[in-house]
């Protein structure tokens, strides 16, 4: 689940360009090896924090690759070069998110790619043949390494939105506040395209000419490996990082963010705003030195008394796997969830049993002929039936 | 009685063990570092039984004063010495000692801290000098730390059962990653308990060297992981999880990310192997995952509220065209809510009116308003996707939604969103079970007037008295207050709906509650039962046994009444007091005659338990002299009983009314005699006790003579063969609390005697000791409350360790109509109370004290006849003064006191009745000065109280210097203090001390000068004092100490002297006179033996 957006102290603000006029940026080699540049990411997200930077000789490397390589001075090898820091698949198995914006860029990019190509692809981009990451309004790319010494200059274009057609889109966005709520909580709304439909925009391009491959491995068809595993890496960051498909479009989501603000000031006509205050609640005690109050170093304090802890089943089953809802590894196919919740019953009702008291109504719950429906806990023979049921699929 | 300590340190709690012996031996440390009174853990603790492992030396940082460290108080105490003596001069600093220490595995902790509390309990109850009980010897004393790391533990249990913990990765000093589980405490609730832990947790507890270990908040999480890690390993293990992975390694292959965690959860080892380019990211990925459950609104300083409004029925009822429930519109209104001060709130409709870049809203800074409300919705939306709904609006502000819908919301979501910061605000009758559906008994006990109002009490009638009362009951469906016909119900539920609307009110009915009250009122039809199981049924019923709540009682007839004045005893008619007795009662003390002529009429045990100084002891004879009067009216006027005599006794036809057997401590027999002869002088008091009692026949006969026997606890033991003959009106126990330990000979004697009556007077706060409460209350109604250990595991345990709020309501409305309890406290009381009450406490001598006091007068009486002038005067003032002394303590007087054993308290009279006065004072939370002329005396009190009470006690003399004593009474006033008791001699603290923190004065020996001893009262009794001030006057009876009180109380002309002179005169007085005031009159003595 992808935290909401919390601006921090490492997001310089200036005022931002118009994301239309954005090109292909080439970051310092100090920056991380993927960004939506020229504004740092909307988030400090797990896109943004790759291992390690790229190492100055790749950059070198890219800055001499040619459009056209000589073949006969490029040496050539079985496997691609070994690129260290390289993006890669979120899923070291090669597994692609259930995300729906990634399964919607997956299927276009299977109209594109053969089998083996795309075999060849997932593979690239699996082992990191992606030596950065750049994404910018109506452009992705990157240097791919493929078998030669110099990497390619890979990349997919798709048309950005206009500035009228944005201004239309955000208008509209504005209305109806789920989308200013679903995405200040860092969240994509899967109805998304109803609200470019009417200006006859799709946010996700639907056809495959839609999107303009170029690599300079100078295959004969735009979808190479090396523009298909560029094309994954985009599906499989829209999972976590869904907002880049605006970036795509020509607006970056937290300049988005800003123009739905602007918008709801301009019909209240008032001005921007600053960041809402932090309230940090008061989590930690107050630090009391060992020697604070030696008369008192044997005593306990009084509130010591006021501690209840009932020992009894929670209001609501599972109550913390509710709230987190799926498993973080969206591409493991194992009822992770499941089996947790099967770990928390049996381990809540060791807890129960071990108190005399609680022991009884749990032997009184399981014994009485009517289901307690509200709050099931597994006794021992449903448990068997958890264990068998825990192999079911993650919800 | 070596003490216990408890100290998180290296990663592990670690119990060790501070020496009794080794501490009062003074024995020096072998080595510098080394703890010179510590010993080892292992052979101290050996003798629980479970496995410590072995000893280990660990470093902890202790208080301490010349390279030596202080003591706990728990230890000081034992040895009745005070925990610091330089208090309030310079203070101690912590110094570094090596102890050794045992450490459980993580799995044992509980049970091991529950064993060690379980231990202090036991021994509280059985080392009770008084009760002369199984005295069984108190292994070990166990510090506030061992109690504090209970409490944690306990939490620890409470978040496994609520699920409070979820699985983590986490890095591993050295690069590698291990899986386990942790506690979730950053929710609202287990926030403040945690915060509440790491507040109250003693200094002792986080005292390791280690610096990072001594911040209470890390070791409260670090000793909640451990159990929580260890437990949840231990449990899946046992249920062999890991077997549900093998199954998953064929399908998703072995370095599945979900895999390679679980294998570090579920197993014993909680390493991960995964290569670091997966571990960084797994923590990534697992971080931000677990990290979802802190997005609860916390970062800002506003959060979402939302309340729920119900439809209002405006059908005019059984209209066809009015919508039914499922079709009707709940209404759920959105605001934000100040997180520091939830009173302020600012509602979503009025939110889209403030401009966007925010507001100040009653002093509280509200930036962005807009976007505020519309990402805490889209976060709430995760949780309840209805809300997206309203997020289909430019400015959403409300939510209606279907019935069915807002069930859902209430029962699903509403838990949830609460957990994740939302504050949701419901109509009340959700939350109370007051419209909630359930089931009633119904109780018939008939009208009164036939069995219950002309029985003798004798054989047949009295079987149908009192608990064991046959009731006419049935069950009953109702809804809140209402109950419904069986047909009434059947249209409820079939309107297929959770959420009914009845009466105009809306009721949840819950479908598994349907089937469960049909069934449940199939299977109980109805019937008799006897009135406490029924009383057990209603007030003390899970929902589990029954399948639906129990909604209560309702009693019809003559038993309603009982209910009725439940708690006060303020409904009843008061009793008219006759002539005989000698007196005027109080308001609410004329309400307790009445409560219990009230409850013995029907047969029920009753326990009076007012608060010390409330006058206990006169209700009882004025109990006994309104039922004499009655039986003594209705045998003159046999014929004609009016009719409006509501509290008729049933004795009706005797002319006689049947003894009282009144068992008390021998400490108060003095007083009960005083009283009684004051109060009601028509009555027939003896005494049962002393070397000269009778015994056989004669006592019977005796008895049955008499209105009262007076006796004591051991005697009622050791006479009860002889006791058990005669037939008596009642059973009265005195100071109840003596029967608490439930073993003991004379809590069992007592119990056998059979009366149809049973009294139990008690000044402690029996609510809150409920082993005394079990025992009273088994005492008064036999079996009323279970079993002794059924009831430790049902009540004592959750409520006593653990503050279990709804046991303790359970265990109120079961006991609630057989307790009375009033408190000095209470505004009713309060309004019915003067500022200072006076009242004489008369004690006995021991045989010990007796023979000396007995020697000594023989001896000065010979010697008089022999003196004159001043060496005459000479010798009776040093007499007196040892004659003072004796009735004191015999240690006072022999000076035998052994060094480091603390003195016996059972060898005088007057502190066996000090202690249980204290004890009273203190279990009320009370504060008390004692007063005594003599130094020596204060000394033998402090180390004694100190030991028997186990509680720091001040002792202010000559000898305190003016640092000291200002630092003992900033001490003793702080309204935070811990001291209960300060101890004075008069000539040093009867002036100028302002000790208001006192209610309870004590003047332990006596000056006979009223206007000193007031002077003395005087450091409580003035302005600052906003309670009662209690003032107790130490007298042993039949020695001088009783004459001269008398004399002084009877303002003879002799007392004018005596007032003037302090004890000079008495050296005057002719030998006659003196002999006359000296000699010991024989029932001074208490002879239990």
């Amino acid at each position: 689940m992808p935290k909401p957006d919390k601006p921090t102290s490492k997001t310089t603000k200036k005022p931002a360009a118009k994301a239309s006029e954005q090109l292909v940026s080439k970051p310092p080699a100090s920056k991380p090896a993927v960004s939506s540049s020229p504004k740092p990411p909307v988030m400090p997200s797990r896109v943004a924090s790759a291992p390690a930077p790229p190492s100055v000789e790749s950059r070198e490397r890219r800055d001499r690759a040619q459009p056209y390589p000589d073949r006969k001075r490029d040496e050539m090898t079985m496997h691609p070069r070994k690129v260290r820091y390289g993006v890669k698949l979120a899923d070291r198995s090669g597994e692609l998110p259930q995300h729906w914006a990634t399964q919607r860029w997956l299927r276009l990019l299977e109209q594109g790619a053969s089998g083996p190509v795309m075999t060849e692809a997932k593979e690239y981009a699996k082992i990191g043949q992606t030596r950065r990451l750049d994404i910018a309004s109506g452009v992705f790319e990157g240097p791919v390494q493929g078998r030669r010494r110099a990497s390619y200059t890979t990349s997919i274009g798709l048309d950005a939105f206009t500035a009228d057609q944005w201004t239309a889109v955000v208008e509209a966005m504005a209305d109806q506040s789920i989308y200013t709520a679903k995405m200040l909580s860092g969240e994509l709304p899967q109805n998304v395209e109803d609200l470019f439909a009417p200006f006859g925009l799709h946010l996700f391009p639907t056809e495959l000419d839609q999107l303009r491959a170029s690599c300079t491995c100078g295959h004969d068809t735009p979808w190479c490996k090396h523009t298909v595993c560029l094309g994954l890496l985009i599906a499989d960051q829209l999972a976590t990082e869904p907002f880049l498909i605006f970036t795509l479009r020509g607006m970056p989501g937290d300049d988005l963010i800003e123009r739905l603000r602007q918008h709801r000031q301009a019909t209240s006509g008032s001005m921007v705003g600053q960041a809402a205050a932090v309230y940090t609640p008061h989590l930690g005690a107050e630090a009391r030195p060992l020697d604070s109050d030696l008369a008192q170093f044997w005593n306990a304090g009084d509130e010591l008394d006021e501690v209840d802890a009932p020992i009894a089943p929670p209001e609501v089953s599972h109550p913390l796997l509710r709230r987190l809802g799926p498993s973080p590894f969206e591409a493991s196919k194992f009822p992770f969830v499941g089996l947790l919740a099967t770990c928390y019953d049996v381990i809540s009702r060791a807890a129960l049993l071990s108190d005399p008291d609680a022991a009884e109504d749990l032997e009184r719950a399981e014994a009485a002929p009517v289901e307690s429906a509200s709050r099931p806990l597994p006794g021992r023979k449903s448990l068997k039936l958890g264990k068998a049921k825990a192999v079911k699929k993650d919800d | 009685m070596d003490a216990v300590h408890a100290t998180w340190v290296e990663g592990r709690l670690r119990l060790w063990v501070e020496s009794f012996t080794r501490f009062v031996d003074d024995e020096a440390a072998s080595q510098d570092d080394e703890h010179p009174f510590a010993r080892d853990p292992a052979s101290a603790l050996g003798y629980l039984g479970i496995e410590l492992g072995s000893a280990k030396p660990i470093e902890v940082l202790l208080p301490s004063r010349d390279s030596r460290p202080l003591p706990s108080p728990e230890l000081a105490h034992a040895a009745g010495r005070a925990a610091d003596p330089d208090a309030g001069n310079e203070p101690p600093f912590l110094e570094r000692y090596s102890v050794l220490s045992v450490s459980p595995r993580a799995e044992d902790i509980s049970a091991l801290l529950e064993r060690l509390l379980d231990e202090a309990e036991h021994d509280d109850s059985a080392d009770d000098h008084a009760a002369g009980g199984v005295a069984t010897a108190a292994h070990v004393l166990v510090g506030s730390s061992v109690r504090g790391f209970a409490v944690v533990s306990r939490v620890a249990r409470h978040l496994l059962a609520q699920q409070r913990f979820v699985p983590m990765i986490m890095h591993e000093p050295g690069g590698a990653m291990s899986a386990g589980w942790r506690p979730w405490l950053s929710d609202e609730q287990q926030a403040e308990r945690v915060l509440k832990l790491a507040r109250s947790l003693p200094a002792s507890a986080r005292a390791s060297a280690r610096e990072s270990e001594q911040d209470a908040m890390a070791v409260v999480e670090a000793f909640l992981g451990s159990i929580i890690d260890s437990t949840a390993r231990s449990v899946l293990r046992a249920e062999s999880m890991m077997e549900a992975l093998e199954a998953g390694k064929d399908r998703a292959g072995a370095d599945d990310p979900h895999l390679l965690w679980l294998g570090g959860l579920l197993g014993e080892e909680s390493s991960l192997s995964a290569t670091t380019m997966l571990q960084s990211e797994m923590i990534k990925s697992v971080r931000g995952w677990i990290g979802a459950l802190d997005l609860r609104g916390q970062t800002s300083a506003w959060r979402l509220g939302v309340r729920v409004e119900e439809p209002i029925d405006i059908g005019l009822g059984g209209d066809a065209d009015d919508p039914t429930e499922n079709e009707m519109n709940w209404l759920l209104r959105f605001q934000l809510r100040s997180a520091e001060d939830p009173k302020i709130s600012i509602e979503a409709g009025d939110l889209w009116l403030l401009p966007a870049e925010g507001t100040t809203i009653e002093g509280k800074r509200l930036d962005n308003p807009h976007e505020l409300l519309l990402a805490e919705l889209g976060r709430a939306s995760r949780i309840c996707p209805a809300f997206e709904e309203a997020l289909a609006e430019a400015e959403p502000s409300m939510l209606f939604m279907p019935t069915l819908k807002a069930y859902e919301f209430l029962r699903e979501h509403r838990p949830l969103l609460e957990e994740q910061g939302v504050s949701v605000q419901v109509p009340e009758w959700w939350e109370s079970s007051a419209m909630r559906l359930g089931t009633r008994l119904r109780i018939d006990s008939g009208p009164p007037g036939e069995d219950e109002m002309g029985g003798t009490g004798d054989g047949a009638s009295s079987a149908k008295l009192g608990l064991g009362t046959l009731v006419n009951y049935h069950w009953e469906i109702a809804v809140g207050d209402k109950t419904l016909s069986l047909h009434e119900f059947e249209q409820l539920a079939n309107r297929n709906t959770p959420l009914v609307l009845f009466g105009g009110k809306w009721v949840e009915i819950r479908p598994e509650d349907v089937n469960a009250a049909l069934e449940f009122i199939r299977e109980n039809p109805g019937g008799q039962m006897a009135f406490g199981e029924a009383m057990r049924l209603a007030y003390a019923t899970d929902t589990r046994k029954t399948g639906v709540p129990v909604l209560g009682l309702e009693i019809g007839g003559w038993l309603s009444a009982l209910l009725e004045q439940s708690g006060m005893g303020q409904k009843l008619p008061d009793v008219e007091l006759p002539a005989t007795f000698h007196g005027t009662l109080r308001p609410y003390q004329l309400r307790g005659v009445s409560w219990l002529a009230f409850l013995e009429r029907f047969g029920f045990g009753a326990c009076l338990a007012d608060d010390m100084g409330l006058g206990k002891t006169v209700q009882l004879l004025a109990l006994l002299a309104y039922e004499r009067a009655i039986a003594k009216q209705t045998a003159e006027h046999a014929d004609e009983v009016p009719d409006n005599q509501v509290l008729e006794p049933v004795d009706a036809e005797h002319e006689l009314v049947l003894p009282t057997l009144l068992v008390v401590p021998m400490s108060v027999v003095g007083n009960w005699l005083r009283e009684a002869e004051r109060f009601c002088p028509s009555l027939k008091v003896v005494v049962h006790h002393g070397p000269e009692r009778l015994g056989g026949d004669a006592l019977v006969a005796q008895c049955e003579a008499s209105d009262v026997v007076v006796t004591t606890y051991a005697l009622a033991n050791r006479d009860k063969d002889t006791i058990e003959r005669v037939k008596w009106r009642r059973i009265v126990l005195d100071e109840a609390q003596f029967i608490k330990n439930p073993q003991a000979k004379q809590s069992q004697a007592v119990r056998s005697l059979v009366a149809e009556r049973r009294i139990a007077l008690t000044g402690t706060p029996v609510e809150n000791r409920l082993s005394e409460l079990w025992s009273i209350m088994d005492f008064l109604n036999p079996g009323y409350l279970g079993t002794a250990g059924n009831f430790q595991r049902r009540f004592s345990v959750p409520i006593e360790r653990y503050r279990d709020k709804p046991r303790g309501e359970q265990l109120r409305s079961l006991i609630g109509p057989f307790v009375l309890r009033r408190v000095k406290t209470d505004p009713t009381i309060i309004a019915d109370l003067p500022e200072k009450i006076e009242t004489r406490e008369y004690s006995h001598l021991t045989r010990e004290q007796a023979e000396l006091y007995e020697n000594t007068v023989k001896r000065v009486l010979a010697e008089v006849e022999q003196t004159q002038g001043m060496h005459r005067r000479g010798m009776v003032l040093s007499a007196l003064i040892r004659l003072k002394q004796i009735c004191n303590h015999p240690a006072q007087a022999l000076r035998d006191g052994v060094t480091g054993t603390p003195p016996d308290p059972s060898r005088s009279g007057k502190c066996v009745r000090l202690l249980e006065m204290l004890d009273e004072v203190i279990a009320a939370g009370d504060r008390a000065l004692i007063f005594t002329q003599f130094r020596q005396m204060g000394q033998i009190l402090s180390v004694m109280l100190r030991h028997e009470l186990g509680k720091e006690v001040l002792f202010l003399h000559g000898g305190t210097t003016q640092k000291q004593r200002v630092a003992m009474i900033d001490q003793f006033q702080a309204e935070t203090s811990r001291i209960p008791i300060m101890l004075l001699s008069l000539k040093a603290g009867g002036v100028g001390l302002n000790l208001t923190a006192a209610n309870h004065v004590f003047h332990f020996d006596r000056w006979w000068n009223p206007a000193v001893e007031n002077q003395a009262t005087d450091r409580a009794f003035r302005i600052g004092q906003t309670r009662t001030v209690h003032v107790h006057k130490f007298v042993v009876r039949g020695t001088l100490e009783e004459r001269i009180d008398e004399m002084i109380e009877q303002k003879t002309e002799l007392a004018e002297s005596i007032v003037g002179s302090g004890e000079r005169w008495l050296t005057d007085l002719s030998s006659d006179d003196l002999k006359r005031i000296l000699t010991l009159r024989q029932d001074a003595v208490a002879d239990d033996a």
